[in-house]
Protein backbone atom coordinates (compact mmCIF):
# COMPACT_ATOMS: atom_id res chain seq x y z
CA UNK A 1 0.00 0.00 0.00
CA UNK A 2 1.82 3.17 -1.03
CA UNK A 3 -1.17 5.70 1.11
CA UNK A 4 -3.05 5.32 3.96
CA UNK A 5 -6.15 5.39 2.32
CA UNK A 6 -6.99 2.03 1.19
CA UNK A 7 -8.10 3.47 -2.85
CA UNK A 8 -5.84 6.21 -3.61
CA UNK A 9 -6.48 8.56 -6.51
CA UNK A 10 -2.92 9.06 -8.08
CA UNK A 11 -2.97 12.31 -9.55
CA UNK A 12 -1.00 12.43 -12.84
CA UNK A 13 1.71 15.25 -13.76
CA UNK A 14 2.14 15.51 -17.35
CA UNK A 15 5.00 16.87 -17.78
CA UNK A 16 5.73 18.76 -20.72
CA UNK A 17 8.09 18.54 -23.70
CA UNK A 18 11.37 18.36 -22.07
CA UNK A 19 15.13 19.58 -23.02
CA UNK A 20 16.40 17.35 -26.25
CA UNK A 21 12.84 16.59 -27.12
CA UNK A 22 10.99 17.94 -30.46
CA UNK A 23 8.14 20.01 -28.67
CA UNK A 24 10.34 21.62 -25.68
CA UNK A 25 9.74 25.05 -26.21
CA UNK A 26 13.04 27.00 -24.74
CA UNK A 27 11.80 27.89 -21.47
CA UNK A 28 12.77 24.81 -18.50
CA UNK A 29 12.30 26.91 -15.60
CA UNK A 30 8.15 27.43 -16.99
CA UNK A 31 7.91 23.87 -17.16
CA UNK A 32 9.24 23.47 -13.81
CA UNK A 33 6.38 26.30 -12.81
CA UNK A 34 3.56 24.24 -14.44
CA UNK A 35 4.46 20.14 -12.98
CA UNK A 36 4.59 22.82 -9.45
CA UNK A 37 1.16 24.22 -9.78
CA UNK A 38 -0.53 20.65 -10.90
CA UNK A 39 0.68 19.16 -7.90
CA UNK A 40 -0.28 21.82 -6.09
CA UNK A 41 -3.60 21.56 -7.72
CA UNK A 42 -4.08 18.00 -6.58
CA UNK A 43 -2.55 18.43 -3.71
CA UNK A 44 -5.30 20.56 -2.33
CA UNK A 45 -7.76 19.02 -4.13
CA UNK A 46 -7.01 16.20 -2.31
CA UNK A 47 -5.68 13.34 -4.32
CA UNK A 48 -3.69 10.83 -1.85
CA UNK A 49 -0.44 10.65 -4.12
CA UNK A 50 1.14 11.96 -7.12
CA UNK A 51 2.66 10.54 -10.59
CA UNK A 52 5.10 11.72 -13.31
CA UNK A 53 5.34 11.04 -16.36
CA UNK A 54 7.62 12.66 -19.33
CA UNK A 55 4.30 12.77 -21.68
CA UNK A 56 5.31 15.90 -23.69
CA UNK A 57 8.56 14.08 -25.02
CA UNK A 58 6.74 12.82 -27.79
CA UNK A 59 7.40 10.59 -29.87
CA UNK A 60 9.21 8.53 -26.89
CA UNK A 61 12.10 6.23 -27.20
CA UNK A 62 11.22 2.68 -27.23
CA UNK A 63 13.24 1.70 -24.50
CA UNK A 64 16.77 3.85 -22.82
CA UNK A 65 15.73 7.60 -22.49
CA UNK A 66 18.62 9.77 -22.96
CA UNK A 67 21.00 11.80 -19.93
CA UNK A 68 19.09 15.04 -20.37
CA UNK A 69 15.61 13.54 -19.64
CA UNK A 70 17.00 11.57 -16.51
CA UNK A 71 18.42 15.01 -15.28
CA UNK A 72 15.30 16.76 -15.65
CA UNK A 73 12.75 14.56 -14.58
CA UNK A 74 15.08 14.46 -11.53
CA UNK A 75 15.04 17.97 -10.82
CA UNK A 76 11.01 17.43 -11.14
CA UNK A 77 10.55 14.51 -9.07
CA UNK A 78 12.85 15.85 -6.53
CA UNK A 79 11.08 19.17 -6.60
CA UNK A 80 7.33 17.83 -5.95
CA UNK A 81 8.31 15.26 -3.52
CA UNK A 82 9.91 18.40 -1.25
CA UNK A 83 7.46 20.49 -1.53
CA UNK A 84 4.19 17.87 -1.25
CA UNK A 85 5.03 15.13 0.80
CA UNK A 86 2.23 13.13 -1.01
CA UNK A 87 3.48 9.41 -2.49
CA UNK A 88 5.40 9.51 -5.39
CA UNK A 89 5.57 7.53 -8.59
CA UNK A 90 7.64 7.71 -11.37
CA UNK A 91 6.73 6.77 -15.11
CA UNK A 92 9.35 7.18 -17.75
CA UNK A 93 7.76 6.94 -21.54
CA UNK A 94 7.59 4.64 -23.01
CA UNK A 95 9.63 1.37 -21.66
CA UNK A 96 12.75 2.96 -19.41
CA UNK A 97 11.87 1.15 -15.88
CA UNK A 98 15.78 1.62 -15.41
CA UNK A 99 15.92 5.25 -15.15
CA UNK A 100 12.39 5.15 -13.76
CA UNK A 101 13.78 3.31 -10.57
CA UNK A 102 17.38 5.44 -10.67
CA UNK A 103 14.96 8.96 -10.68
CA UNK A 104 12.98 7.33 -7.84
CA UNK A 105 15.87 6.44 -5.90
CA UNK A 106 16.93 9.86 -5.83
CA UNK A 107 14.27 11.83 -5.96
CA UNK A 108 13.07 9.89 -2.83
CA UNK A 109 9.90 8.69 -4.34
CA UNK A 110 7.62 5.68 -3.97
CA UNK A 111 6.89 3.74 -7.06
CA UNK A 112 7.24 2.93 -10.76
CA UNK A 113 5.59 2.30 -13.37
CA UNK A 114 6.74 0.09 -16.11
CA UNK A 115 4.33 -0.10 -19.15
CA UNK A 116 5.48 -3.64 -20.22
CA UNK A 117 7.31 -5.17 -17.57
CA UNK A 118 7.26 -8.97 -19.53
CA UNK A 119 6.77 -10.32 -22.30
CA UNK A 120 7.01 -8.38 -26.07
CA UNK A 121 4.33 -6.34 -27.22
CA UNK A 122 3.49 -4.23 -30.87
CA UNK A 123 3.68 -0.73 -29.93
CA UNK A 124 3.35 2.48 -31.59
CA UNK A 125 7.30 2.75 -30.81
CA UNK A 126 7.53 -0.58 -32.70
CA UNK A 127 7.85 -3.86 -30.76
CA UNK A 128 8.87 -3.13 -27.22
CA UNK A 129 10.43 -6.31 -24.63
CA UNK A 130 9.37 -6.65 -21.05
CA UNK A 131 13.18 -5.93 -18.76
CA UNK A 132 12.02 -7.15 -15.84
CA UNK A 133 15.56 -9.14 -15.73
CA UNK A 134 17.21 -5.95 -16.01
CA UNK A 135 14.62 -3.91 -13.67
CA UNK A 136 14.85 -6.10 -10.43
CA UNK A 137 18.57 -6.60 -10.57
CA UNK A 138 19.45 -2.77 -11.09
CA UNK A 139 16.51 -2.13 -8.24
CA UNK A 140 18.43 -4.29 -5.84
CA UNK A 141 21.66 -2.87 -7.36
CA UNK A 142 21.03 0.83 -6.18
CA UNK A 143 19.56 -0.09 -2.77
CA UNK A 144 15.97 0.57 -3.84
CA UNK A 145 13.98 -2.65 -3.15
CA UNK A 146 11.59 -0.63 -1.18
CA UNK A 147 10.36 1.25 -3.84
CA UNK A 148 7.48 -0.46 -5.90
CA UNK A 149 7.13 -1.49 -8.79
CA UNK A 150 3.71 -1.62 -10.94
CA UNK A 151 3.40 -3.16 -13.87
CA UNK A 152 0.66 -2.73 -16.70
CA UNK A 153 -1.36 -5.51 -18.04
CA UNK A 154 -1.47 -5.55 -21.56
CA UNK A 155 -0.93 -1.64 -21.82
CA UNK A 156 -2.79 0.52 -24.09
CA UNK A 157 -1.54 2.13 -27.13
CA UNK A 158 -0.37 -1.57 -27.37
CA UNK A 159 -1.46 -4.98 -28.86
CA UNK A 160 0.07 -8.59 -28.62
CA UNK A 161 2.29 -10.14 -30.71
CA UNK A 162 0.63 -13.25 -30.21
CA UNK A 163 -2.58 -13.67 -27.71
CA UNK A 164 -2.23 -15.57 -24.69
CA UNK A 165 -4.29 -15.79 -21.69
CA UNK A 166 -4.78 -13.26 -19.36
CA UNK A 167 -4.22 -15.91 -16.45
CA UNK A 168 -0.61 -16.08 -17.62
CA UNK A 169 -0.01 -12.62 -18.30
CA UNK A 170 -0.81 -11.77 -15.07
CA UNK A 171 0.79 -14.92 -13.71
CA UNK A 172 4.16 -13.76 -15.40
CA UNK A 173 4.04 -10.19 -14.65
CA UNK A 174 3.80 -10.69 -10.93
CA UNK A 175 5.37 -14.39 -10.18
CA UNK A 176 7.87 -15.05 -12.88
CA UNK A 177 9.03 -10.90 -13.34
CA UNK A 178 8.51 -9.40 -9.60
CA UNK A 179 5.92 -6.78 -9.65
CA UNK A 180 4.25 -5.62 -6.71
CA UNK A 181 1.39 -4.53 -8.20
CA UNK A 182 -0.60 -4.71 -11.44
CA UNK A 183 -2.41 -1.69 -13.57
CA UNK A 184 -5.20 -2.13 -15.73
CA UNK A 185 -5.65 0.52 -18.68
CA UNK A 186 -7.88 1.19 -21.56
CA UNK A 187 -7.25 1.52 -25.08
CA UNK A 188 -5.35 5.27 -24.94
CA UNK A 189 -5.05 7.64 -22.66
CA UNK A 190 -8.60 9.06 -21.00
CA UNK A 191 -9.88 5.82 -22.41
CA UNK A 192 -11.91 4.04 -20.06
CA UNK A 193 -10.99 0.19 -19.08
CA UNK A 194 -12.92 -2.74 -19.95
CA UNK A 195 -15.09 -3.80 -16.90
CA UNK A 196 -14.91 -7.49 -17.68
CA UNK A 197 -10.95 -7.67 -17.75
CA UNK A 198 -10.77 -5.39 -14.91
CA UNK A 199 -12.90 -7.97 -12.81
CA UNK A 200 -10.65 -10.78 -14.32
CA UNK A 201 -7.46 -9.30 -13.23
CA UNK A 202 -8.38 -8.81 -10.19
CA UNK A 203 -9.78 -11.72 -9.43
CA UNK A 204 -6.65 -13.44 -10.29
CA UNK A 205 -3.88 -10.82 -8.86
CA UNK A 206 -6.36 -10.84 -5.36
CA UNK A 207 -3.40 -10.78 -3.34
CA UNK A 208 -1.76 -7.22 -5.16
CA UNK A 209 -3.12 -4.43 -5.53
CA UNK A 210 -4.86 -3.45 -9.16
CA UNK A 211 -4.77 0.18 -10.54
CA UNK A 212 -6.42 1.43 -13.15
CA UNK A 213 -4.65 3.29 -15.21
CA UNK A 214 -6.68 5.34 -18.06
CA UNK A 215 -10.45 6.58 -18.54
CA UNK A 216 -11.31 6.99 -14.39
CA UNK A 217 -14.04 9.53 -14.03
CA UNK A 218 -16.70 11.25 -12.11
CA UNK A 219 -19.05 9.47 -13.85
CA UNK A 220 -17.70 5.79 -14.14
CA UNK A 221 -15.34 5.82 -10.26
CA UNK A 222 -18.59 4.13 -8.29
CA UNK A 223 -18.80 1.32 -11.08
CA UNK A 224 -15.21 0.75 -10.95
CA UNK A 225 -13.86 1.09 -7.29
CA UNK A 226 -15.27 -2.04 -6.08
CA UNK A 227 -13.01 -4.41 -8.35
CA UNK A 228 -9.94 -1.86 -8.08
CA UNK A 229 -7.27 -0.33 -5.76
CA UNK A 230 -6.41 2.57 -6.41
CA UNK A 231 -7.24 5.02 -9.56
CA UNK A 232 -4.57 6.95 -11.54
CA UNK A 233 -6.05 9.86 -12.63
CA UNK A 234 -4.81 12.50 -15.45
CA UNK A 235 -7.04 13.63 -18.63
CA UNK A 236 -10.58 13.55 -16.94
CA UNK A 237 -9.21 16.36 -14.69
CA UNK A 238 -8.56 19.01 -17.38
CA UNK A 239 -10.45 20.30 -20.40
CA UNK A 240 -7.59 18.82 -22.75
CA UNK A 241 -4.56 17.19 -22.32
CA UNK A 242 -1.64 20.34 -22.96
CA UNK A 243 -4.29 22.11 -20.03
CA UNK A 244 -3.55 22.61 -16.27
CA UNK A 245 -5.41 20.75 -13.90
CA UNK A 246 -8.47 21.58 -12.88
CA UNK A 247 -8.97 21.83 -8.92
CA UNK A 248 -13.11 21.56 -8.92
CA UNK A 249 -12.55 18.85 -11.57
CA UNK A 250 -10.04 17.00 -8.73
CA UNK A 251 -12.20 17.82 -5.86
CA UNK A 252 -15.38 16.48 -7.24
CA UNK A 253 -14.12 13.23 -8.29
CA UNK A 254 -12.39 13.02 -4.94
CA UNK A 255 -15.84 13.35 -2.69
CA UNK A 256 -17.26 11.02 -5.56
CA UNK A 257 -15.05 8.43 -4.87
CA UNK A 258 -15.07 9.45 -0.64
CA UNK A 259 -19.41 9.61 -0.99
CA UNK A 260 -19.18 5.87 -2.25
CA UNK A 261 -16.83 4.52 0.29
CA UNK A 262 -19.40 5.95 2.96
CA UNK A 263 -22.35 4.03 1.43
CA UNK B 1 37.92 33.04 -8.68
CA UNK B 2 37.97 30.56 -6.34
CA UNK B 3 36.36 27.13 -7.12
CA UNK B 4 35.67 25.13 -3.71
CA UNK B 5 35.06 21.48 -4.54
CA UNK B 6 32.31 18.97 -3.15
CA UNK B 7 33.17 15.85 -3.93
CA UNK B 8 29.75 14.12 -3.16
CA UNK B 9 29.09 10.66 -3.08
CA UNK B 10 29.65 7.14 -2.94
CA UNK B 11 26.36 7.17 -5.28
CA UNK B 12 24.18 4.57 -5.25
CA UNK B 13 24.98 1.55 -7.46
CA UNK B 14 29.25 2.18 -7.01
CA UNK B 15 31.32 0.11 -4.88
CA UNK B 16 31.37 2.11 -2.06
CA UNK B 17 27.83 3.18 -1.72
CA UNK B 18 27.01 2.92 1.66
CA UNK B 19 23.02 2.83 1.78
CA UNK B 20 22.72 6.67 2.98
CA UNK B 21 22.32 8.50 -0.31
CA UNK B 22 19.79 11.16 1.74
CA UNK B 23 23.01 12.10 3.84
CA UNK B 24 25.31 12.20 1.01
CA UNK B 25 23.07 15.05 -0.56
CA UNK B 26 22.90 16.92 3.04
CA UNK B 27 26.65 16.49 3.99
CA UNK B 28 27.50 18.13 0.15
CA UNK B 29 24.82 20.76 0.57
CA UNK B 30 26.64 21.90 3.79
CA UNK B 31 29.82 21.88 2.43
CA UNK B 32 28.63 24.01 -0.25
CA UNK B 33 27.21 26.70 2.33
CA UNK B 34 30.50 26.28 4.38
CA UNK B 35 32.95 27.40 1.54
CA UNK B 36 30.47 29.79 0.06
CA UNK B 37 30.26 31.42 3.75
CA UNK B 38 33.88 31.34 3.87
CA UNK B 39 34.79 33.14 0.89
CA UNK B 40 34.87 30.86 -2.67
CA UNK B 41 33.34 32.29 -5.30
CA UNK B 42 32.60 29.47 -7.04
CA UNK B 43 31.16 25.88 -6.29
CA UNK B 44 32.24 22.70 -8.05
CA UNK B 45 30.61 19.23 -7.32
CA UNK B 46 31.64 15.99 -8.13
CA UNK B 47 31.22 12.68 -8.00
CA UNK B 48 34.87 11.70 -6.29
CA UNK B 49 34.03 9.12 -4.00
CA UNK B 50 32.51 6.52 -7.27
CA UNK B 51 35.93 5.15 -7.63
CA UNK B 52 36.74 3.10 -10.22
CA UNK B 53 35.10 5.40 -12.03
CA UNK B 54 33.22 4.57 -15.12
CA UNK B 55 34.28 5.94 -18.89
CA UNK B 56 32.62 8.82 -20.79
CA UNK B 57 29.29 7.08 -20.27
CA UNK B 58 27.60 6.77 -16.31
CA UNK B 59 24.30 5.09 -15.61
CA UNK B 60 20.78 6.71 -14.98
CA UNK B 61 21.68 6.62 -11.62
CA UNK B 62 24.22 8.68 -11.39
CA UNK B 63 22.76 11.24 -13.88
CA UNK B 64 19.97 11.37 -11.63
CA UNK B 65 21.87 11.60 -8.07
CA UNK B 66 24.16 14.33 -9.73
CA UNK B 67 20.60 16.44 -10.69
CA UNK B 68 19.49 15.68 -7.06
CA UNK B 69 22.28 16.88 -5.58
CA UNK B 70 22.78 19.76 -7.39
CA UNK B 71 19.72 20.85 -7.54
CA UNK B 72 19.73 20.68 -3.29
CA UNK B 73 23.11 22.91 -3.58
CA UNK B 74 21.65 25.47 -6.72
CA UNK B 75 18.58 26.58 -3.76
CA UNK B 76 21.48 26.85 -1.22
CA UNK B 77 24.18 29.05 -2.64
CA UNK B 78 23.76 32.06 -4.64
CA UNK B 79 27.20 32.16 -6.24
CA UNK B 80 27.95 30.07 -10.08
CA UNK B 81 28.07 26.47 -9.61
CA UNK B 82 29.92 23.96 -11.79
CA UNK B 83 29.66 20.35 -12.30
CA UNK B 84 31.76 17.10 -13.19
CA UNK B 85 31.04 13.63 -13.78
CA UNK B 86 33.55 11.24 -14.01
CA UNK B 87 35.26 10.23 -15.54
CA UNK B 88 34.49 12.42 -18.89
CA UNK B 89 31.29 11.59 -18.54
CA UNK B 90 30.59 15.56 -20.49
CA UNK B 91 27.39 15.32 -22.00
CA UNK B 92 25.31 13.59 -18.74
CA UNK B 93 27.38 16.48 -17.07
CA UNK B 94 25.77 19.18 -19.39
CA UNK B 95 22.13 17.15 -18.52
CA UNK B 96 22.77 17.73 -15.02
CA UNK B 97 23.82 21.19 -15.55
CA UNK B 98 21.05 22.39 -17.04
CA UNK B 99 18.55 20.77 -14.96
CA UNK B 100 19.69 22.38 -11.84
CA UNK B 101 20.87 25.56 -13.23
CA UNK B 102 24.20 25.25 -12.94
CA UNK B 103 26.65 27.92 -14.93
CA UNK B 104 29.52 25.53 -15.58
CA UNK B 105 31.05 21.84 -16.32
CA UNK B 106 34.42 20.87 -16.19
CA UNK B 107 35.18 18.94 -18.86
CA UNK B 108 38.02 15.83 -19.44
CA UNK B 109 39.19 14.70 -22.63
CA UNK B 110 37.45 17.92 -24.81
CA UNK B 111 40.55 18.23 -27.05
CA UNK B 112 42.78 15.25 -28.41
CA UNK B 113 43.22 12.15 -26.75
CA UNK B 114 44.76 10.26 -23.40
CA UNK B 115 45.68 7.61 -21.49
CA UNK B 116 43.66 7.93 -18.08
CA UNK B 117 43.61 5.75 -15.54
CA UNK B 118 39.93 4.70 -16.84
CA UNK B 119 41.24 3.88 -20.53
CA UNK B 120 41.52 5.93 -23.81
CA UNK B 121 39.50 9.05 -23.44
CA UNK B 122 39.00 10.85 -26.68
CA UNK B 123 38.33 14.21 -27.63
CA UNK B 124 34.24 15.53 -27.13
CA UNK B 125 34.32 18.98 -28.27
CA UNK B 126 32.39 18.12 -31.42
CA UNK B 127 29.65 16.28 -30.33
CA UNK B 128 29.27 17.92 -26.83
CA UNK B 129 28.55 21.30 -28.39
CA UNK B 130 26.47 19.70 -30.66
CA UNK B 131 25.03 18.64 -27.62
CA UNK B 132 24.55 21.31 -25.85
CA UNK B 133 23.18 23.61 -28.23
CA UNK B 134 20.44 20.45 -28.85
CA UNK B 135 19.70 21.27 -24.98
CA UNK B 136 18.87 25.12 -25.53
CA UNK B 137 22.24 24.99 -22.86
CA UNK B 138 24.76 27.50 -24.35
CA UNK B 139 24.69 29.55 -21.59
CA UNK B 140 26.08 26.81 -19.95
CA UNK B 141 30.18 27.37 -19.72
CA UNK B 142 32.82 24.57 -20.23
CA UNK B 143 36.06 24.55 -18.39
CA UNK B 144 38.13 22.07 -19.96
CA UNK B 145 41.31 20.32 -18.82
CA UNK B 146 44.52 19.83 -21.04
CA UNK B 147 46.99 17.22 -20.82
CA UNK B 148 45.34 16.42 -17.58
CA UNK B 149 45.95 14.90 -14.16
CA UNK B 150 45.92 10.71 -13.70
CA UNK B 151 46.69 10.38 -17.29
CA UNK B 152 49.33 8.91 -19.54
CA UNK B 153 49.88 11.96 -22.76
CA UNK B 154 52.65 9.98 -24.57
CA UNK B 155 50.16 9.78 -27.58
CA UNK B 156 50.62 13.43 -27.92
CA UNK B 157 54.04 13.71 -26.88
CA UNK B 158 54.57 15.87 -30.08
CA UNK B 159 52.11 18.56 -29.00
CA UNK B 160 52.63 20.73 -26.19
CA UNK B 161 50.63 22.29 -23.69
CA UNK B 162 50.40 25.61 -25.63
CA UNK B 163 49.16 23.63 -28.73
CA UNK B 164 46.47 21.71 -26.74
CA UNK B 165 45.08 24.85 -24.98
CA UNK B 166 44.80 26.86 -28.48
CA UNK B 167 43.24 23.32 -29.64
CA UNK B 168 40.78 24.22 -26.99
CA UNK B 169 40.25 27.66 -27.74
CA UNK B 170 39.59 26.92 -31.23
CA UNK B 171 37.29 24.06 -30.43
CA UNK B 172 35.18 26.55 -28.16
CA UNK B 173 36.40 25.69 -24.75
CA UNK B 174 35.49 28.54 -22.26
CA UNK B 175 38.50 28.54 -20.01
CA UNK B 176 41.15 25.63 -19.79
CA UNK B 177 42.92 23.84 -16.51
CA UNK B 178 46.21 23.25 -15.82
CA UNK B 179 47.15 20.77 -13.44
CA UNK B 180 50.10 18.64 -11.55
CA UNK B 181 50.24 14.64 -12.04
CA UNK B 182 47.54 13.44 -9.73
CA UNK B 183 45.05 15.39 -7.13
CA UNK B 184 46.58 17.45 -4.71
CA UNK B 185 49.79 17.83 -7.08
CA UNK B 186 50.35 21.81 -8.19
CA UNK B 187 50.73 22.62 -12.15
CA UNK B 188 54.05 23.70 -13.41
CA UNK B 189 54.89 27.41 -13.44
CA UNK B 190 56.11 27.84 -16.22
CA UNK B 191 53.53 25.89 -17.95
CA UNK B 192 51.04 28.52 -16.69
CA UNK B 193 53.24 31.52 -18.11
CA UNK B 194 53.38 29.56 -22.00
CA UNK B 195 49.37 28.95 -21.95
CA UNK B 196 48.88 32.80 -20.50
CA UNK B 197 50.91 33.96 -23.06
CA UNK B 198 49.15 32.06 -25.91
CA UNK B 199 45.35 31.79 -25.92
CA UNK B 200 43.10 34.77 -24.50
CA UNK B 201 41.12 31.97 -22.35
CA UNK B 202 41.11 32.09 -18.99
CA UNK B 203 43.39 30.14 -17.29
CA UNK B 204 42.55 28.11 -14.22
CA UNK B 205 44.20 26.03 -12.01
CA UNK B 206 43.23 22.79 -10.97
CA UNK B 207 45.08 21.18 -8.61
CA UNK B 208 47.45 21.49 -5.83
CA UNK B 209 46.75 24.75 -4.49
CA UNK B 210 48.34 25.72 -1.04
CA UNK B 211 48.66 28.94 0.37
CA UNK B 212 52.71 28.65 0.34
CA UNK B 213 52.74 28.21 -3.59
CA UNK B 214 49.66 30.49 -4.46
CA UNK B 215 52.19 33.45 -5.02
CA UNK B 216 53.45 31.43 -8.00
CA UNK B 217 50.54 31.00 -9.84
CA UNK B 218 49.65 35.09 -9.15
CA UNK B 219 49.08 34.79 -13.60
CA UNK B 220 46.20 32.69 -13.57
CA UNK B 221 42.62 33.74 -13.90
CA UNK B 222 40.56 30.99 -11.46
CA UNK B 223 41.98 28.20 -9.16
CA UNK B 224 39.99 24.79 -8.29
CA UNK B 225 40.64 23.84 -4.94
CA UNK B 226 39.75 20.66 -3.11
CA UNK B 227 42.21 18.57 -1.24
CA UNK B 228 43.67 21.52 0.39
CA UNK B 229 40.60 22.46 1.91
CA UNK B 230 40.18 18.91 4.14
CA UNK B 231 41.94 17.91 6.91
CA UNK B 232 45.23 16.97 6.72
CA UNK B 233 45.11 18.21 3.03
CA UNK B 234 43.41 14.66 1.88
CA UNK B 235 40.00 15.11 -0.62
CA UNK B 236 38.64 12.03 1.60
CA UNK B 237 38.38 13.88 5.15
CA UNK B 238 35.99 16.15 6.59
CA UNK B 239 36.11 20.12 5.13
CA UNK B 240 38.46 22.11 7.18
CA UNK B 241 37.39 25.77 7.87
CA UNK B 242 40.93 26.76 9.29
CA UNK B 243 42.50 25.53 5.88
CA UNK B 244 39.12 26.81 3.56
CA UNK B 245 39.71 30.36 5.40
CA UNK B 246 43.85 30.34 4.46
CA UNK B 247 44.23 29.07 0.95
CA UNK B 248 41.05 31.98 0.28
CA UNK B 249 43.19 34.56 2.11
CA UNK B 250 46.20 33.50 -0.02
CA UNK B 251 44.38 33.77 -3.18
CA UNK B 252 42.85 36.50 -2.34
CA UNK B 253 45.75 38.38 -1.29
CA UNK B 254 47.24 37.83 -4.33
Amino acid sequence: MISKNPKPIIGMLHAPALPGSPRYEGDWSSILSFVLKDAETLAKGGVDALIIENYGDLPFFPDKVPSETVAHMAVLARTVKKKFKLPLGINILRNDGVSALAIAKTAGADFVRVNILTGARLTDQGIIQGKAHEVMRFRKKIDANSIRVFADVAVKYSSAISERTLEAEVEETLHRSGADGLIVSGAGTGKPVDLERLKRVKKIASEVSVWIGSGVTVENIDELSPFSDGFIVGSSLKPSLEAPIDEKRVKKLVERLHRGRLV
Amino acid sequence: MIWGMVHVGPLPGTPHYDGKFEKSVEKAVTEAKLLESLGCSGILFENMHDVPYLKSEVGPEITAAMAVIGSEIRSEIKIPLGVQILAAANQAALSVAHAVGADWIRAEGFVFSHIADEGMIEACAGSLLRFRKELGANQIKIMADIKKKHSSHAITSDVDIVETAKAAEFFGADAVILTGASTGQKASVEELAKVKKAVSLPVLIGSGMTPQNASEFAQADGFIVGSFLKVGGDWRNALSPDAISQIVHSIQAL
